[in-house]
């Protein structure tokens, strides 16, 4: 997949995994690994991001005598993965219109 | 290669970063390689699913750290160092007093399991010189031997519930420290890199 296509698909795949459930990053990763492969080294600015954007928010838990970071969407957060399935239409459409295109110029 | 030479590594590459994402980024590699290993992988089979350091590197650089700090001249470190000295007699006694209060809870919390304890043992301890006890000085008199018979049961039985207390207190205070270790290290870490004096 091209890489610029797999980081937007990527921000979802993370923010869909924490929807229902708080996460942490290596849980992230092996929920998302199913659907889409994502290293630890990728997850990292990922979740950055979604943080500057206040899309999740963070904090500490501690767990065997060290503290994990765990993840939770906001609001803003959700709203955004929701844009993402009322958009999807539109990207059906440039979807058909990119394979009609394609389809065209080998006749 | 194990954790701390990866950590170390990671480190060194990152010098040209913030405090910040240096911080950060470091935290969560920590968590990571903490997290395989609990998975069941060992040390260096946990490094070796990671990414190599050069293509974390990449992928940091890439991105927009999320609190940007200004790394600090030296001129304002210098500043820092001399004002920390100068107003050190303000901040070392609070210190020293947050460090005496944390210590005192410390000692409080760990009284309880010890204290059961204490009341346990010597409970026990009644509980067999009573009941060993009591065959002899029944030899001499009967009554006084079955009432020693009956304060070493229920020495006894105290002791029974002292260690039962001791095991059911000690799991939570223990629970309670490592929380307590836990953010006291985690804060003090945040705090001595906000200041500058760690990384």
């Amino acid at each position: 997949m091209d890489t610029q296509l797999k980081k937007g698909f990527l921000e979802y795949c993370v923010l869909a995994s924490v929807m229902h459930k708080d996460s942490y990053g290596y849980q992230i990763i092996k929920d998302v690994h199913d659907y889409i492969e994502i290293s630890e080294s990728t997850l990292y600015p990922i979740l950055k991001r979604l943080e500057s954007q206040k899309f999740v928010v963070t904090y500490s838990v501690e767990h065997n005598g060290r503290l994990r970071k765990y993840y939770r969407i906001t609001e803003s957060g959700s709203q955004y993965l929701r844009n993402f399935l009322t958009s999807w239409q539109q990207i059906e459409n440039i979807y058909l219109y990119v394979k009609g295109e394609i389809q065209n110029d080998k006749k | 290669m194990t954790k701390n030479e990866y950590i170390h590594i990671l480190k060194e590459q990152l010098k040209n970063e913030s405090y910040e994402t240096v911080c950060q980024v470091l935290d969560y590699y920590e968590e990571m390689i903490d997290d395989l290993c609990e998975d069941g992988l060992s040390e260096e089979e946990a490094i070796q699913r990671l990414d190599d350091i050069s293509e974390v590197v990449l992928n940091i650089k890439q991105e927009e750290p999320v609190y940007e700090m200004k790394k600090m001249k030296t001129s304002s470190q210098i500043g820092t160092w001399i004002l920390m000295i100068v107003t050190f007699p303000l901040w070392g006694t609070l210190l020293a007093t947050l460090l005496a209060i944390l210590l005192c809870l410390y000692v409080v919390i760990w009284c309880i399991p010890l204290m059961t304890g204490a009341i346990g043992l010597s409970g026990m301890a009644c509980f067999i010189v009573g009941v060993f006890g009591t065959f002899s000085l029944m030899s001499t008199s009967l009554s006084l031997g079955l009432m020693q018979l009956g304060i070493g049961a229920l020495a006894g039985s105290v002791g029974l519930l002292g260690i039962l207390l001791t095991k059911l207190s000690y799991a939570k205070i223990k629970d309670y420290s490592l929380k307590m270790t836990c953010f006291l290290k985690k804060y003090s870490l945040t705090f001595c890199r906000k200041v500058g004096v760690v990384c």
